[in-house]
């Protein structure tokens, strides 16, 4: 099973596509192509959404990054917010099942 | 792998402590149909939709989110003005179809809030009411909800909700 980052970390869930990554703290202006540029240096992106306020128009701040490779996902979910800059993190959007279930915070 | 750590002295981290619970339905020529969005302060995402439309079989989709995406909803939820909502003068639940949320933030500290209202069908509907600034930020805090859970389903699970 890869879907382990060996460490104590969370345990992600597998989507349709791959593995899915939860993109928050992006500008107001960021778009699914600056997703996909950034996402890019990790490995070929399988699909992102940058989500928009209903009311401005704007991106609401987060959006989604989906890589068929767990490498390149686990990657960007470590280095995607050092490239982006600014308030930008990026963890996993869904967690597994089973032993997944212990969370603190 | 780092995990973030605040600094000392800096605020606490953001909370994703977060209950909600949406539902609109309607009644219309495809018979009644609903859809229902509940997340628990464990993760938990329950995704239902019953439509008679072209005698579609209901879905139903269950998926855990993660602290980072509790802490994005509940920060959307907090700053959207919902929780200071009231609706004693909004148009009751109508046979046509009823919308319905309860939000509960950090276990009931970081407020509560329980809203009916009649199916909004568009802003020209919300403008034309007796609390049109209240039903407006309903409106969209329901959108953007919505927004939040099709785009996570739509990755997960690649539905393409309209």
């Amino acid at each position: 099973m890869d879907g382990n980052d060996g460490g104590d970390g969370p345990v992600p869930a597998r989507s349709v596509e791959g593995w899915v990554l939860f993109v928050s703290g992006l500008h107001a202006e960021a778009t699914e192509e600056d997703l996909v540029d950034a996402g890019g240096a990790f490995g070929p992106v399988a699909r992102a959404s940058v989500v928009l306020d209903r009311r401005t128009g704007y991106a609401k701040g987060y959006g989604l990054l989906a890589f068929a490779s767990w490498a390149a996902a686990a990657a960007a979910r470590g280095g995607l917010a050092k490239d982006m800059g600014g308030a930008v993190s990026a963890e996993w959007a869904f967690l597994g099942g089973g032993g997944g279930g212990k969370r603190r915070r | 792998m780092e995990s973030p750590q605040p600094a000392p002295g800096s605020s606490p981290p953001p909370s994703g402590d977060v209950f909600l619970h949406y539902s609109t339905t309607h009644s219309g020529r495809y018979g009644r149909e609903s859809l229902t969005i509940q997340v628990s302060p464990t993760g938990r995402l329950s995704y239902n939709n019953s439509s008679g439309y072209k005698r579609g079989t209901p879905i139903r989709k269950d998926v855990t989110l993660s602290p980072a995406v509790l802490v994005e909803l509940h920060r959307l939820l907090a700053e959207s003005g919902v929780m200071e909502l009231s609706d004693a003068a909004w148009p009751p639940p109508s046979g046509v179809g009823t919308a319905a949320l309860e939000v509960v933030l950090d276990g009931g500290s970081g407020g509560r809030v329980k809203l009916r209202t009649e199916t909004i069908g568009s802003l020209l509907d919300v403008v034309a009411s007796t609390d049109a600034d209240g039903l407006r930020v309903f409106y969209y805090v329901v959108q953007d909800v919505r927004c939040l859970i099709f785009a996570l389903l739509g990755m997960h699970y690649k539905i393409k909700p309209i």
